[in-house]
């Protein structure tokens, strides 16, 4: 169960990016944010894995509050997925995916990178179920095609069986039919393991499609919560309305 | 959105928008400060052309070769005769086999032959107090190639003073190069700190270190080694660190957000992505360090730089030759070895 409770952020710069959110993730649920840019998404899923700190309200994940003292624990069950997928470039698959599992490695693995060979028969399997071929194994990240890349993002992510996957627009790089294609896989593979998806999205059809829920944000706040088929023409409208402070940002 | 397009429009039309010029008033002051900077500093060689050239124009004072025509030629000359006195260079030793400790005859080196040579030795007679020239005849060891295998042996000596130098200071630069970068030093001091030191060791030219070390561990190489690691690695430590500093940040919040250290997340999202420029500066160092171990040894910091130093004082520059072309192909071998080795890695 992922909670937030009356959670807003502000910059230093002055940019109010949230501002008292609240709402519940029940667990494995497929949860979409809608929003344009600058609605607060990124930011809503960075401070789930304190990757930004809140100004003020509490973020929890399994009733473990989201603090610098519990950061450990709570990356032990969060893993994320990137819109421009932050693989390691110089990397082969293999080593990008173990790099998910580095906290179950000693110290000594971790250096030399030798890798146990249950994680690494472990992170064959996943390679497998998210459509990545034996041949991909070896070779450095930066020789695969985007969709491909994105694949390595979803093994990395899954490698130690999180309860929770953030996924910040995974597929804004992507084409529309290697999109349907990751968020297949993204969703197949949370469904098989139980974890609960907290995804932002851009793509309307797609978030319609493979949602269980839909949280539509503007300005910081949530605009409409609900099951996909409730989302309505005005809202999706002011969803992505373009004002004075959004042209003024572009 | 379009109202505020059109509103706009409407404040300031196109013909009216401010253009930046080419030049700005300010770039008008940059460029006459250079221009003064120069013309203020320029002092320092002119000062040395208007000697050359007064110097010309007492001497010519009677003939009718204009004075910078008569320095010109001086100063070639002065190459020329350089030039000449250079080639050939000298491959070749000969010593007398009394100045060779335990000579045995019937052990030559290789290619090498005895010969009698007939000295001419001038010396002061006790009884009458005049100079006497006898003839002596000594026998000497001429060995075809020794010059060239000593100095050959000499240069082995500096390399392996540049690649140790270089080894040190990659040992020493790493972990400094962890505190001087401002995104992963663990506190602000330790950057400061780190930032100081890197400085520090910078700005001590290895020459100038390498006179205190050889105070510290006496004429060697050990002073050399010492000299060029502690400078390489002022170097070395801020090129690391700078490369740390701007690395792609998207790879390190991935593996941040995986629950890793910062140590980890520095060696699997930082270490990657900076590994070949690490290698280049590293092999640039090295080439370094193999041209600054050449002049260790004029300070008595060890390799070549004392043999040449030695006949540059004696003005045996056919000697000088031979190690200048050592030098040049040990260094041309080297960058070829370099450019290979960083390309195979990279």
């Amino acid at each position: 169960m992922l909670k937030f409770q009356e959670v807003s952020k502000k910059y230093l710069d002055g940019t109010e990016a949230l501002k008292t959110v609240s709402f519940e993730v029940p667990p494995s649920q497929f949860c979409v944010i809608l929003g344009s840019s600058g609605a607060g998404k990124s930011t809503l899923l960075k401070m789930v894995n304190g990757l930004i700190s809140p100004s003020t309200g509490s973020i929890s994940v399994n009733q473990i509050p989201v603090i610098p003292q519990r950061i450990k624990s709570i990356r032990q069950q969060v893993a994320m997925i990137h819109q421009q997928f932050n693989l390691v470039g110089r990397l082969s698959v293999e080593k990008n995916i173990m790099t998910g599992a580095l906290r179950e490695m000693n110290i000594i693995q971790k250096l030399l990178h030798s890798f146990p060979i249950d994680l690494r028969r472990r992170a064959c399997q996943i390679m497998e179920s998210v459509g990545l071929e034996e041949k991909h194994l070896n070779r450095r990240v930066t020789e695969l095609s985007g969709g491909q890349q994105q694949r390595v993002g979803i093994a990395r992510a899954f490698i130690l069986n999180p309860s929770l996957i953030l996924a910040d627009e995974p597929v804004a790089s992507l084409d529309p039919r290697i999109s349907r294609d990751i968020l297949s896989i993204l969703k197949r593979s949370a469904s098989e393991k139980g974890a609960t998806v907290l995804c932002s999205l851009h793509q309307l059809d797609l978030a319609r499609e493979f949602a269980d829920r839909i949280v539509a944000f503007k300005h910081g706040q949530i605009i409409f919560d609900g099951a996909p088929d409730d989302l309505k023409e005005s809202v999706i409208e002011k969803t992505y309305e373009l004002d004075d402070q959004g042209l003024n940002e572009e | 959105m379009k109202n505020n397009q059109f509103k706009s429009e409407a404040k300031s039309p196109t013909s009216d928008w401010r253009l930046k010029p080419a030049f700005s008033y300010r770039s008008v002051i940059y460029a006459l400060l250079i221009l003064i900077i120069f013309y203020v500093t320029s002092n320092i060689w002119t000062k040395q052309v208007s000697e050359i050239y007064s110097k010309a124009k007492e001497e010519v004072a009677e003939k009718e070769t204009p004075a910078w025509k008569h320095a010109t030629i001086k100063i070639f000359n002065s190459f020329i005769k350089m030039g000449k006195e250079m080639f050939p260079p000298q491959i070749s030793e000969s010593t007398p086999i009394e100045a060779i400790s335990e000579f045995d005859p019937q052990n030559l080196p290789i290619f090498s032959k005895l010969i009698d040579k007939t000295y001419k030795e001038h010396e002061l007679n006790p009884d009458t107090f005049k100079m006497e020239t006898t003839e002596v005849k000594k026998q000497i060891l001429k060995r075809p190639f020794g010059y060239l295998e000593k100095v050959l042996a000499k240069m082995l000596e500096t390399l392996e003073i540049a690649l140790w130098g270089t080894v040190l200071s990659v040992l020493i630069s790493l972990p400094l190069a962890y505190f001087c970068a401002a995104n992963y030093a663990p506190k602000r001091f330790l950057y400061l700190a780190a930032r100081g030191i890197v400085s520090l060791i910078r700005a001590i030219p290895e020459l100038i270190s390498a006179l205190f070390l050889v105070v510290a561990f006496g004429f060697g190489p050990i002073a050399g080694i010492l000299a060029l690691a502690i400078h390489s690695a002022g170097f070395l430590g801020k090129f690391y660190a700078e490369d740390i500093e701007n690395a792609d940040k998207g790879p390190q919040e991935a593996i941040e957000a995986t629950g890793a250290s910062p140590f980890m997340t520095l060696y699997y999202s930082v270490v990657p992505q900076v590994f070949p420029q690490y290698i280049a500066y590293t092999v640039y160092i090295l080439d370094r360090n193999v041209r600054m171990a050449t002049v260790m040894g004029f300070v008595n910091a060890g390799g070549i730089g004392a043999e040449l130093k030695g006949r540059l004082d004696q003005f045996q520059y056919s000697h000088v030759c031979t190690i200048l072309i050592v030098i040049f192909v040990t260094v041309f071998a080297l960058d070829r070895l370099s450019a290979h080795f960083r390309n195979r890695l990279i």
